[in-house]
């Protein structure tokens, strides 16, 4: 639904003010190259699970 | 034997599979006839980089027939029109009527004899139903690639009214309460954002996304829950916060009504009604059946036998009425098949079918504001490799289909992309099992939650680009192209 108050509001009052919202951390370790091979390992592994798992 | 004909509708993912393997398991066993509107083949996934001026149309697009050629598929450019499957007058030959679409011979009429028909179609772009709607209207849309390319220059545009110092307001999402492809357009919303703050504009956008989804993050999957920081934590959580971060606002529970110059009306799920106002909106069309007709031998019309009402093909589902508490994932079809000719089948985003998989709702108006379930690539290609092999087999004998695909049976592997950029891009990976939710397995969340998972990052973009390049050599049929996965 539309929110109440003025769409473009910042602070408090802002509609993302009560969304979860990610650490600098956690934006770091998203574009972490080292990190981001290991993770583009295991997504990879993730996924060919998923895609063996859905063949019949 | 003789050489067995079949005949496919359409070349998207869900029909240019099927004639693959078809080819590759047949051979000169079986002609295999596609048949579509068409002459190229769109890797549909990567047209939102078009729509952000990242991509150039002719790199998610190629020419169908030089590889048709090559690998000794017939191919005819032409809108499939009317299906006969009992044949005409004596003659009991079934075979598909198709208007040829191509220059040179435009509207010449065409009637292809087949064994075996599959009808992998796609869906019309049904811009019609929100007046004002489409690139004929007031919006824009990424669903075809010059679509996109549109859309890439309308952003241009906007960046340099912007770079004059003027604000601009953008609005993305659906259309129309009944459309499906959410992801796309959150898709497209997120990588308009990293553009703007690549061209150096951000501060001058309000950007919104607009939804007919019940909550962020349904996708018209009913939503997903994944295990995150010690929670079972649902997606609205996850798509909210990307919104979120990146100041982006949102509107929920919304049917398009119409739009004019600048500016859409809204009716939402609780009766009220409302406005936005926008430079520039890519908003999605609902989808339906091309609207292919089917007579019987004697010429009469016999199109609800195949046909659901919203023009998509009936196949082996449940498609009896019932509550949402009754819907199982056993409603959905596993086969293909159609009930009314067993010769006939239906792949990808051309199968009816037999509900939503997001709970239906509708306004006090009874306007229906409900995203109708989504057919991606991968269910769509898993579809089209399984009707394939079917075919082949009742080909060699077979009395009944000997595969299925249910997408409740299935899972689904999705890469969304949030940001292009080989050091500083990311995406949302995606794997969700089973694609439609099954309460009876899973009695909790409806889904396995081994392998239904979600992350963002730069690892996501680096999948997204290798299967950009990795589909698109597969769907060229080069070397080796059976080896990746659908």
């Amino acid at each position: 639904m539309t929110p109440e108050y003025t769409p473009f509001d910042q602070g408090r009052r802002a509609q993302g003010s009560f969304a979860t919202k990610p650490t600098d951390f956690t934006k770091a370790l998203r574009t972490n190259l080292l990190w981001q091979l290991v993770r583009f390992v295991m997504i990879n592994l993730k996924m060919i699970r998923v895609i063996r798992k859905s063949h019949h | 034997m003789s050489r067995s004909r079949v005949v496919i509708l359409g070349a998207g993912v869900a029909g240019h599979t099927s004639a693959a393997f078809l080819k590759k398991w047949l051979g000169d066993e079986a002609e295999v006839t596609v048949i579509s509107p068409r002459p190229d083949y769109n890797w549909i996934p990567s047209n939102i980089w078009v729509g952000v001026g990242l991509l150039k149309p002719d790199q998610v697009m190629f020419p169908l027939q030089p590889i048709y050629q090559r690998k000794d598929i017939t191919f005819h450019q032409a809108k499939a029109t009317v299906l006969h499957p009992e044949g005409k007058d004596g003659d009991s030959t079934p075979f598909v009527e198709a208007e040829s679409t191509q220059e040179g011979s435009l509207g010449e009429l065409l009637q292809i004899p087949y064994d075996f028909l599959i009808n992998a179609t796609g869906p019309k772009l049904a811009f019609e139903a929100t007046p004002g709607l489409g690139p004929k209207g007031h919006s824009l849309s990424v669903c075809t690639a010059p679509h996109a390319l549109e859309a890439a220059t309308a952003l241009d545009e906007a960046v340099a009214r912007m770079k004059k110092g003027e604000r601009q307001r953008f609005l993305v999402g659906t259309g129309h309460g009944t459309c499906t492809c959410q992801g796309a357009a959150f898709e497209y919303i997120v990588n308009l954002e990293f553009q703007l703050r690549a061209r150096g504009v951000r501060d001058k956008a309000d950007i919104t996304y607009l939804t007919n989804e019940f909550e962020l993050g349904d996708f018209g999957m009913g939503g997903i829950h994944i295990r995150r920081g010690g929670y079972v934590t649902p997606s609205n959580i996850f798509t909210e916060s990307l919104l979120a971060e990146r100041g982006l606002r949102w509107v929920t529970q919304a049917h398009v009504k119409g739009l004019e110059p600048g500016y859409a009306s809204l009716e939402f799920l609780n009766g009220e009604e409302g406005e936005e106002r926008f430079d520039l909106a890519m908003l999605l069309p609902p989808f339906k059946g091309v609207g292919l007709k089917a007579l019987d031998r004697q010429g009469s019309d016999i199109t609800e036998r195949l046909f659901a009402p919203s023009g998509f093909m009936k196949v082996d589902a449940d498609y009896q009425t019932k509550p949402f508490e009754s819907w199982r994932a056993s409603d959905w079809p596993r086969t293909y098949q159609s009930p009314a000719f067993p010769n006939i089948f239906a792949a990808g985003i051309a199968f009816a079918p037999p509900h939503a998989i997001s709970r239906p709702r509708q306004s006090p108006k009874g306007t229906v504001i409900t995203p109708a379930p989504p057919r991606t690539g991968m269910p769509s290609a898993m579809i089209g490799k399984a009707v394939a092999r079917s075919i082949y087999s009742m080909i060699w004998g077979a009395k009944e289909p000997t595969n299925t695909a249910s997408m409740a049976e299935m899972g689904a592997a999705c890469v969304a992309s949030a940001g292009s950029n080989p050091f500083s891009g990311t995406a949302a990976s995606i794997t969700v099992f089973p694609m439609v939710p099954d309460f009876e397995r899973y009695p909790e969340f409806g889904r396995d939650l081994n392998h239904t998972f979600g992350e963002i990052g730069l690892a996501g973009h680096w999948i997204k680009i290798l299967l950009h390049h990795l589909f698109i050599y597969k769907a060229k049929m080069l070397p080796f192209w059976s080896f990746i996965p659908e």
